[in-house]
This record gives structure tokens, C-alpha cells and sequence, in this order.
């Protein structure tokens, strides 16, 4: 073969070990080189590991590597291309539909296949490999839930990593999640006996049904054939099941060196007169050598038997065996493009860390988890009633760290891991924490890895935090997210992500950088400190904050001395004050000095548009109002010549109203029994809702009802930024219920509670945080729920990002509000009853008082005036805000007299002399 | 006692003084709109003898709503943050330190016998002050968005 001028390199497959293949390629020399990818799935390359969040939100974008990595100039992604032979003489990828690519150097990166049940029936059951299964599996769990109108019994065979994965996933989808598992415990690969104790609790109190120590059968169903109704297992019982989905463990996707090796065996036969059947697999010399259970074997450097053939991930087979992890098919792919580089990069073998992605159930095992080597030694604490189990694996003299399981309890694992193989800094025993271990925070080394999935060194990522330079602009990298940016740490199974973080903290330390959550320059606390400085010292006044808690200013006196003195504050920590005050006391908005705290918004308890007058937003409890109220809308809206528009929170947007007209407005709104909907506070908004069993086919509970009880609780609360809730009546979600800060949906049995749900610029699905909740429940924990968010989050955080800032995360969140773990409910809950029992409506509150209208004057000096600045036009039938240049043509025209500082631009006269001129 | 709030007028310009209201009529920083012959101003109390006059339009957006933007200090200079986006500028010379292409306007306040009185150049309207961002002999003129498209 003739050298081809650029160096064409192919990839068969796209999962993980292609993207970081490619990656790698593109993050050094690419020069002279073409790389093409033909993977047969649809999608690019995906995570699979994060896989699980596909099952529950369907919508969530998984794809692997910033988009342009797949249209820049040297790669070329195929999608719908399966590989199924190889042409070795002309170097040559052949594809199903006859393609033929040819290579000078291929890389094999086809991965695994879910391994299905050799049982009857198990053409009815589920694989959990592909977004296409989880997508059918979604699907598929709606479906049976609408159609058999109860919660369905989701039965999932095998209790490793992924099948546990999976029925949490069922579980959140509203089914009762069960598992099947052959093994007298869950996680046999990972677990001892010990351990796997321990686990069955954890997963009991999650509310999953084990089923163990017995094999399944077969998959029953219908006599029609089409509805699976259970399973039947080895020892006769039947376990009732609507769906099946089976996890019991992956087979290399090896089927192209399997056809070559074929194709040789039965030209060996030939050639020895034989039938291929009748000679012996060592009778011939195979293409590629494969391992006992699949998988194509490979050599150190991840070459194969093949000249200019690699294979790297879980297709690959290495000392014996094949590994479903994506940290090793990640090194793989980075030593071949090292190795296509002239690089000497080696593989040393799997690291087979694992923690279990599924929250509420802590577990990790790594190393020689089951002590296997010679003369290792095991430490165990074990308390399976409270379902803790905590071991490390130490060598013979208790000093090298050789492995480790933690369950229950796993925060040693992320500071352990990293110590693989290394000596301890400290007895064994002392990161038991379960047991009041205590070990001391030591530094890892430069050369230890921190992030496995990715292969980061300690050392990398300090370099990244002190600005080595490897990222753009140089600067040092001193914030999370951008350091997993920059060093990829952290950015794929995420369980490092806690050490990360600790690393980040202890660089900074040492370099002399505090990390300030400083609300401003006035305040050197975070909102959270001060919400509870405020409350341990009793505070009710802004100037009380501002004396005790402010950064004082230094004011030059007319001697020429100077005093230090309280600050005035700013448009960052007085609306802060004005919500803590809030919070904590619900006393009238602008009294007592409180007005001047407010953000634009509330200062006029209406929202400011960009013209400078209102919109009016009155409160729609859960949506439902009577015809009569909806013509006092109209009727207020045609009297001010207001904009309507009916906005995404089931309410009525009035917009047009100048800040004098407010009071007169809310006077009607007020007596045809209308309240403020606080659209301008941070605070609860709505409570979104559908029209539930009430009225729709497939309700089951009431969601109108309870959406109103909610939104009439929580009206008024003020937060650190704006509240939404929503309210299903059933599974189908028609209130889009998970799209909000609390969500409720409506089980067989009660409510569903999620939480942390956004939507807006950066959408995030809420979060299962109990399930099947009477009413009390329900309201109890929400009312928990809301204050523990109060009291503890940021500034203009909304709860979705507070859940993933919280240390801890959603499971400390749910131990508060479930658990009482802090031992707060009570008060929480005491909070919150004050919040009820002193809710007033604001605008009522308004206009009872002749002071509290004064400040809804148009002018201090001339308060029967209004701002002629303001111009509108019509269009479609309503008042809109003039554009700058329609305004201006008004005032040219001298229709409008203008205020101080309406610019007058000659020219924009003609395009605004279309436009019809209604003076507002 | 007379206070002068904002930086002295130019010397060549003559000051014409208005009252606007009594110093009791204003609340500690809440800004109040005044009209003062069809030019709008947002007057700002932070004591009785410190009370400032600005332009009520927003130089970013053009529209009359300064005065209710939220009173605030950096060091030891009273500010006032736009309503709409959040330029923060200094009451006391008008300058906007996060966008130094923005200025609004002051003008002069004094005390006397307990009424605010705002100082305008004389037959002032609209865009004749030189200090105001459309005049055209103001050297920094500043872009703005909507209004001047
Ligand atoms: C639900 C789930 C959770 C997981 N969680 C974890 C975890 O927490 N931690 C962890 O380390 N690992 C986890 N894994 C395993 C991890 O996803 C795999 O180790 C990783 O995906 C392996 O990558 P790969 O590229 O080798 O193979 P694959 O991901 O299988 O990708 C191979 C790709 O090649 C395509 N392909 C196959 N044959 C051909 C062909 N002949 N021609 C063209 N294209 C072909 C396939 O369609 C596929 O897209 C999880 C896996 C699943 C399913
Ligand atoms: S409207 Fe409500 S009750 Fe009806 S299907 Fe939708 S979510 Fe279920």
C-alpha cells in the first residue's frame, strides 16, 4: 500500500471511548489528519453513564464534547453507519450499507451490548443500554400507568450497578420499582457479604422490593401475548409485573473480529479438508485473539493482533477481561491517540472504583474490595440495622491501602480512592467514620489520581488552579466549574466532584485567596449568615442590620476629622435586607423605612416596564376564576386603556398602568375581591395547576383543589428569589408540575412531592423528594421544604441551583425536611405558621391608608400631573409603548408634551409617521 | 442653612432657582419625581441638609423613572441605581463608574426657610443645558439605547 499524504484514521463505534478518542486526537496535533466516526446509533456520541437521567427526563441533552468537536475541519462523524467487516488487505471499514472507508490506522471502540434473559417470554422485557430503550421505557411506564389506571408494578432483573439505576429511575416515574436478582445480595460484583446487608436496608427504605437468591424463569403475559403480567421465578412463585426491564450485564460488541475470525477458521478447515465445525478452535491461528467471555484482547499499548488495529473501552479485553467502566475506556482511548502520536503511553491495568449513582443510597467500592490478594488485611465496621457497612483492605502490615466498601455512609471513599495503593497517612481504622474514625485531612500527592472517568492527578489540577496555562487566557482557575472545565475533572460520574472541591478550597487557602460569599461591598457576610445573624440577635429594622452587620464608612467631618458610620447600603444588599425583614417578620412593605429597601419591582408592588409604567398582575389562585371576576378584568382594563396578555402562570397581565393609576386600579380590583399576585416580589408567584379529577378522564386526585390550598398558604412569602409551584392531578403532568420549585403530582395513594425544578433560561427537572403523601404530610413538608430554602440559600439563587450548592445536596435536603435531621422541623414549621397567620394583601393594606397612597404620587410637587413622557401606540387593537423614534415623531408634531429629557431625533419623524398616535 | 448638593453649575450659566416641595415632604431615600415646567427631576433626600436633584430620565433607556431606583453609598458617596437595568450612579456628580459612557445629569439644591429648591439654568428646557447628554456641545454624549435608535 501506498503512504496516503494525510493519515486517515478510522473509528468504529461512538460511545464514550470514540468521544474521548477524538477528543484526545483534536486536543493535540491533528495536522495531516483526517478522522472519520461511524457509529451506528442516530445520536452523537452520549454519556452513557448519566444515561438514568434520560429515563426520567427525556428531554435531557446528553451529548459528549462541545458540538464543534464534530465539524471541525479534520473529523467527520457518521451516524447510522454500522461496521460489520473489515477489509484487511486494503485497509478498508465496511459498513452494512456497503460503505467502504478506508484506514491507515482503525481504532475499535463498539462497546457492549445489554445481555438479554435466554428465559421464555423475554421478548416482552426491556434493555437499559441506549437513549432508544430508556425513551421506550418512559414511554412505555405512562402508558401502562394511563391505561391501567393504577401505579404499575415495574419488575427489573438484576440488582448490579445499572439495575439498581434503573428501578430508582421507575421509581421516579411513578412505578412501584422491584428487583429481581439471582445473587444472595444486591451488587454481588462489588459488595461482600457484609456490605450487601447493609445495602438491602438502604434499598428497603428507599422503598424498593427486593426480590433475592432466586432466579427468574420466565416472563409471563396475557393470553393475547401483549401484556406482560410477571415474572415467574425458579422456586414457582409468580411476581406480579407490568413491564420488565432486564440488567443482569453487558457482552462485547466483538462481532466484527468474530466474522474474520470465522472467516479464517473455515479457510483453515478447508485447507486441512475438514468442516469448520470439526476443527478445534487451537487447530487454527484466529485474525484476533478473544477473551474466554468476549472481547477483543489487546496488548499494553491497546493494539491488537492486527497491524494498524487498536481497540479501546468495553469492547476491548485486557489481562483476561472486559470492564463496563467508563474510566478505563477513557485511558484506553487516550493512550492510543498518545501512542498515534509517537507517545509511550501504557495501560496498567482497570480501575474498578465504582459509586453508585442512586440518591439516598450511599455506596462505593474500589480496589481489592473482597481482600483477595495475598496476606491482605480487612478493617469492618458493620452496623446492618442502620444499614452502614464500612471496610478498607489494607496490605499485611496495615499500612497500604489496597481497597475498599462503603455503604450507608461513603464520604471516606472520595479522600481513600485517590490513595490507592499508596501508604496511609493514618491507621486504617481512622476512616471508619461510621465508627468515630477520624481521619486527619491530609494532602494528596501530585501523582495521585483524583478524577478516575478522566485520569486527573492532584497535580494537574493544582497546576489548572495556579494558572499553568493549559487553559485559555492563562489565568489561574479558581472557581469549580470552570477548573471541571478547564481539567475535565469531575465531569462525568461525578463522585469526585466533593474532593475537587476540597482541593480548589485548600489552593486557594495556601495562596492567600478567601473565597468570598460577601454579599457586597457593605456586607462581608452571605445572605444565609446574615438571614440568620439577623434572627439569632432578634433585628427588625434595615438601619439595625446596616449598624450591627454593615461595613462602616468613614465621613469626613467638617473639623476634618472623621467618624465611621452605618452604610446607606445598595441596590444588591437592601433588597436582601427587605427580604429577610420580610421573611422573617411579614409586616407591611414600605413602612417603617422598608420602602426604600425595595428593588424596583416592589417599591411599587407592581412591575416596572421598560417605558417606565406598570403591569398589574392580580392573584388567580391555581388558575380558576369566575366569569364575573374575569369582567371586572375587563372591564378595569378597558377603563385604563391597559394591555392584556395571559401569561405562562394561568394569570392575567394588565400592562400599561402609570405608577399614580395603581391605586385607583386596585381600588376595583380590591372590591371585586382581587389580591396582589406578587408577580413583582421575590416571592411565591402561582401555583400552577391542571383541571385534575374534577373535570379530566384520568384524574385522581383533586389538583385544583390543592393547588388553591397551596397558592392561598404560601401567597405573600417572601424568598431569596421568586417562587413557582404546579399541581398534576395524575402521571401525565399536564401542570408541568416538575418544571417548578415544588412540584405536586397526584399518585393512586396521595401526592408525589418534587423539588428544585426550573424552568427559564436554564431548565432543570425537579426532583423526587417524597412520595405518596396524605394532604397534612404533603403541606408539612413543603412548609419545611420553603424555610430550610429561605433561610439557607443565596442571593437570587433559585432552589434548583441551591440544591446542587447545599453541601450534601438533595439527600441532606431530605434528611431535614424527612428526617429532621437537624432538628429544625419544628421551627421551621413554627416559621412558616407566622408567615400564614400574618399574611396581609398589600395593595388592601394600601389603600386603608392615606400615607402608604403618598407614595404612588406622579410628582412630590405637582401630584395630579401625570408623566407625559410616557407615549403608546396602538396595534392589534391595544396600547403598546412607543418606540424611541415613534415618541419622537409625536414630539416633533408637538403632540406631546414632553418631560425633561424625551431626546429629539429629527429623521425618526417619517419612520413613526405611520404609526397612530394615541395619547395614553 | 443652605446646602449645595451637587457640583456647582458652570460659572457662565445662570441658575434659576425652583421650589419644589418642603424638606418634611420627602422621605429619607425615597427619590420623588418633581415637574418643574414640563422638566422632569428626581429629587433625593438622605438627611434634611443632604438632598440631591437629578434628571428623572434614564440615560440607558430614555425613560423618566430615576426616582425610583433604589439610594444607595459606595465609600462615602451617595448613589443611585437606574431602575430598569442597574447602572449605579453618583448622586453628586452624575458619573455612572461601571459605564463610563453614561452620565446623568445634577443640578444644584439648596435649603431655605425649610422648602428644597432646585437650581435650573435659566429657560432651561429639555436639552439646553450644556451639562445635559443631548446638548451638542457636550463632549460626551453618550449612546443610548431605544431613544436615540
Ligand atoms: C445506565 C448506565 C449507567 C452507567 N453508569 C456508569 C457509572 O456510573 N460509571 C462508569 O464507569 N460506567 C457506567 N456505565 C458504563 C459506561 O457507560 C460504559 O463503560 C461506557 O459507555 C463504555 O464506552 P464505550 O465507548 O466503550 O462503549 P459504548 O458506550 O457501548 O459505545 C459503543 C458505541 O458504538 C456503537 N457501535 C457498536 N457496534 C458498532 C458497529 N459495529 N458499528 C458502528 N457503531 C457501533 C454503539 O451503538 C455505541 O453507540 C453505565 C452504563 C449504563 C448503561
Ligand atoms: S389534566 Fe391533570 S388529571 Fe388530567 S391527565 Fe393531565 S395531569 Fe392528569
Amino acid at each position: 500500500m501506498t503512504q496516503h499524504p494525510i493519515r486517515r484514521i478510522v473509528v468504529a463505534g461512538g460511545g464514550p471511548a470514540a468521544h474521548r478518542f477524538v477528543e484526545a486526537m483534536c486536543s493535540r496535533d491533528a495536522t495531516g489528519i483526517s478522522i472519520t466516526v461511524l457509529t451506528e446509533e442516530a445520536h452523537q456520541p452520549y454519556d452513557r453513564v448519566a444515561l438514568s437521567s434520560a429515563l426520567t427526563d427525556t428531554g435531557v441533552d446528553l451529548a459528549l464534547g462541545e458540538p464543534d468537536l464534530w465539524v471541525t475541519g479534520g473529523v467527520n462523524l457518521v451516524t447510522g453507519a454500522r461496521v460489520v467487516d473489515l477489509d484487511l488487505q486494503t485497509q478498508e471499514a465496511i459498513t452494512s450499507d456497503g460503505g467502504h472507508y478506508p484506514y491507515d490506522e482503525l481504532v475499535l471502540a463498539t462497546g457492549s451490548n445489554a445481555a438479554t434473559l435466554p428465559i421464555p417470554g423475554n421478548e416482552h422485557t426491556h434493555v437499559y443500554r441506549t437513549l432508544e430503550d430508556v425513551w421506550t421505557i418512559n414511554a412505555q411506564v405512562k402508558e401502562l400507568t394511563a391505561s391501567l389506571g393504577r401505579t404499575i408494578n415495574a419488575v427489573t432483573i438484576g440488582g448490579g450497578l445499572l439495575g439498581l439505576e434503573a428501578a430508582a429511575g421507575l421509581q421516579t416515574l411513578g412505578a412501584n420499582p422491584v428487583v429481581i436478582d439471582g445473587g444472595n445480595w444486591l451488587m454481588g460484583t462489588q459488595l461482600d457479604e457484609g456490605a450487601g446487608q447493609a445495602m438491602g436496608r438502604l434499598v428497603a427504605d428507599k422503598g424498593l422490593e427486593v426480590h433475592g437468591g432466586v432466579f427468574p424463569s420466565s416472563v409471563i403475559t396475557d393470553p393475547d401475548g401483549g401484556q406482560v403480567t410477571g415474572v415467574e421465578m425458579a422456586d414457582g412463585r409468580v411476581i406480579p409485573a407490568d413491564m420488565v426491564v432486564v440488567s443482569i450485564g453487558v457482552r462485547p460488541r466483538d462481532d466484527i473480529a468474530r466474522a474474520l475470525n470465522g472467516r479464517a477458521k473455515t479457510a483453515a478447515a478447508e485447507a486441512a479438508g475438514k468442516t469448520p465445525e470439526e476443527l478445534a478452535d487451537e487447530d487454527y491461528d484466529p485474525v484476533f485473539r478473544m477473551g474466554a467471555r468476549g472481547g477483543i484482547v489487546i496488548d499494553e499499548t491497546c493494539a491488537t493482533d492486527v497491524d494498524h488495529v487498536w481497540a479501546v473501552g468495553e469492547v476491548a479485553n485486557f489481562d483476561g477481561k472486559s470492564v463496563g467502566l467508563v474510566a478505563p475506556a477513557n485511558t484506553m482511548a487516550e493512550i492510543v491517540a498518545d501512542r498515534l502520536h509517537g507517545g509511550d503511553a501504557a495501560f496498567e491495568g482497570f480501575d474498578t472504583a465504582t459509586k453508585l449513582k442512586l440518591s439516598g443510597v450511599d455506596v462505593a467500592s474500589f480496589g481489592d474490595a473482597f481482600a483477595a490478594g495475598d496476606g491482605a488485611l480487612e478493617i469492618v465496621y458493620a452496623d446492618p440495622a442502620r444499614g452502614v457497612y464500612q471496610k478498607v483492605v489494607v496490605s499485611d502490615d496495615a499500612t497500604t491501602l489496597l481497597g475498599g466498601i462503603f455503604v450507608g455512609d461513603a464520604a471516606p471513599y472520595t479522600s481513600l480512592r485517590p490513595l490507592l495503593g499508596r501508604e496511609l497517612p493514618a491507621e486504617p481504622g481512622a476512616y471508619l467514620s461510621a465508627a468515630g474514625g477520624d481521619a486527619p485531612d491530609t494532602e494528596l500527592p501530585d501523582d495521585a489520581v483524583l478524577c478516575s472517568c478522566n485520569n486527573v492527578s492532584a497535580g494537574s489540577i493544582r497546576d489548572a488552579v495556579n494558572g499553568c496555562g493549559s487553559c485559555e487566557g492563562d489565568s489561574p482557575v479558581q472557581e469549580l466549574s470552570a477548573l471541571k472545565g478547564c481539567t475535565k475533572a469531575g465531569t462525568q460520574c461525578g463522585s469526585c466532584v466533593p474532593m475537587l472541591k476540597k482541593l480548589l478550597e485548600g489552593e486557594l487557602t495556601k495562596s492567600g485567596i478567601t473565597v468570598s460569599r460577601a454579599l457586597c461591598e457593605h456586607f462581608e457576610l452571605s445572605r444565609a449568615e446574615l438571614f440568620e445573624a439577623v434572627r439569632a440577635v432578634g433585628l427588625t429594622s434595615s438601619e439595625q442590620i446596616l449598624t450591627r452587620f454593615g461595613t462602616p464608612v468613614e465621613v469626613a467631618q467638617p473639623g476634618g476629622d472623621t467618624i465611621q458610620q452605618a452604610p446607606l447600603g445598595c441596590d444588591i444588599c437592601k433588597p436582601v435586607l427587605a427580604s429577610i425583614l420580610a421573611s422573617q417578620h411579614t409586616e407591611y412593605l414600605l413602612d417603617g423605612g422598608r420602602g426604600t429597601l425595595q428593588d424596583t419591582n416592589d417599591r411599587a408592588l407592581a412591575n416596572m416596564q421598560k417605558n417606565g409604567t406598570y403591569s398589574v398582575v392580580p392573584r388567580i389562585p391555581g388558575g380558576e376564576i369566575t366569569p364575573e371576576k374575569l369582567a371586572v378584568i375587563a372591564r378595569v382594563a378597558e377603563t385604563y386603556g391597559l394591555y392584556t396578555k395571559i401569561t405562562g402562570a394561568l394569570r392575567i397581565d394588565l400592562l400599561g398602568a402609570r405608577l399614580e393609576q395603581l391605586p385607583e386600579i386596585w381600588k376595583e380590583l380590591v372590591e371585586a375581591g382581587f389580591e396582589s399576585g406578587h408577580a413583582y416580589g421575590k416571592a411565591l408567584r402561582n401555583v400552577k395547576s391542571c383541571v385534575g379529577s374534577t373535570w379530566c378522564r384520568y384524574g385522581v386526585q383533586d389538583s385544583v383543589a390543592m393547588a388553591i390550598e397551596l397558592e392561598l398558604r404560601y401567597r405573600g412569602l417572601r424568598s431569596p428569589h421568586k417562587l413557582k409551584m404546579g399541581v398534576s392531578g395524575c402521571a401525565r403532568e399536564c401542570a408541568e408540575a416538575r418544571a417548578k420549585d415544588v412540584g405536586v403530582i397526584a399518585t393512586a395513594d396521595g401526592w408525589n412531592l418534587y423539588v428544585g425544578g426550573n424552568g427559564g433560561a436554564n431548565p432543570a427537572h425537579a426532583r423526587l423528594l417524597a412520595k405518596d403523601l396524605d394532604d397534612a404530610t404533603l403541606i408539612q413538608y413543603i412548609d419545611r421544604y420553603l424555610m430550610y430554602y429561605i433561610r439557607t440559600a443565596d442571593r437570587l439563587q433559585r432552589t434548583a441551583h441551591w440544591l446542587e450548592d447545599i453541601h450534601g445536596g438533595l439527600d441532606h435536603v431530605s434528611d431535614v425536611v424527612i428526617s429532621d435531621s437537624l432538628g429544625i422541623a419544628a421551627d421551621l414549621e413554627q416559621a412558616m405558621a407566622r408567615h400564614v397567620d400574618n399574611y396581609q394583601d398589600e395593595w388592601a393594606a394600601t389603600l386603608e391608608d392615606p400615607e402608604r397612597l403618598r407614595r404612588f404620587r406622579s410628582f412630590v410637587n405637582a401630584p395630579q400631573e401625570k408623566d407625559e413622557s410616557i407615549v403608546n401606540v396602538n396595534e392589534r387593537g391595544m396600547n403598546r409603548p412607543a418606540t424611541g423614534a415613534e415618541a419622537a415623531a409625536a414630539y416633533e408634531e408637538g403632540m406631546v408634551p414632553l418631560g425633561a429629557t424625551i431626546p429629539v431625533r429629527s429623521g425618526a419623524a417619517e419612520a413613526a409617521a405611520a404609526a397612530e398616535q394615541v395619547r395614553s | 442653612m443652605t446646602t449645595l448638593t451637587a457640583e456647582a453649575a458652570p460659572a457662565a450659566v445662570d441658575l434659576q432657582w425652583h421650589r419644589v416641595c418642603q424638606v418634611d415632604e420627602l422621605e429619607t431615600a425615597w427619590g420623588e419625581a418633581a415637574l418643574i415646567d414640563n422638566l422632569q427631576i428626581a429629587v433625593i433626600r438622605l438627611s434634611p441638609s443632604r438632598i440631591y436633584a437629578v434628571d428623572q430620565r434614564d440615560p440607558a433607556t430614555g425613560a423618566c423613572v430615576m426616582s425610583r431606583g433604589i439610594v444607595g453609598d459606595s465609600g462615602s458617596r451617595a448613589t443611585l441605581a437606574s431602575p430598569l437595568h442597574k447602572e449605579v450612579y453618583m448622586l453628586d456628580t452624575g458619573e455612572c463608574p461601571g459605564n463610563t459612557g453614561l452620565r446623568l445629569p445634577t443640578f444644584p439644591v439648596q435649603v431655605a426657610d425649610g422648602a428644597v429648591l432646585v437650581g435650573l439654568p435659566d429657560g432651561s428646557a429639555r436639552t439646553d443645558h450644556p451639562d445635559h447628554p443631548d446638548h451638542p456641545d457636550n463632549p460626551d454624549t453618550p449612546g443610548r439605547s431605544g431613544a436615540a435608535a
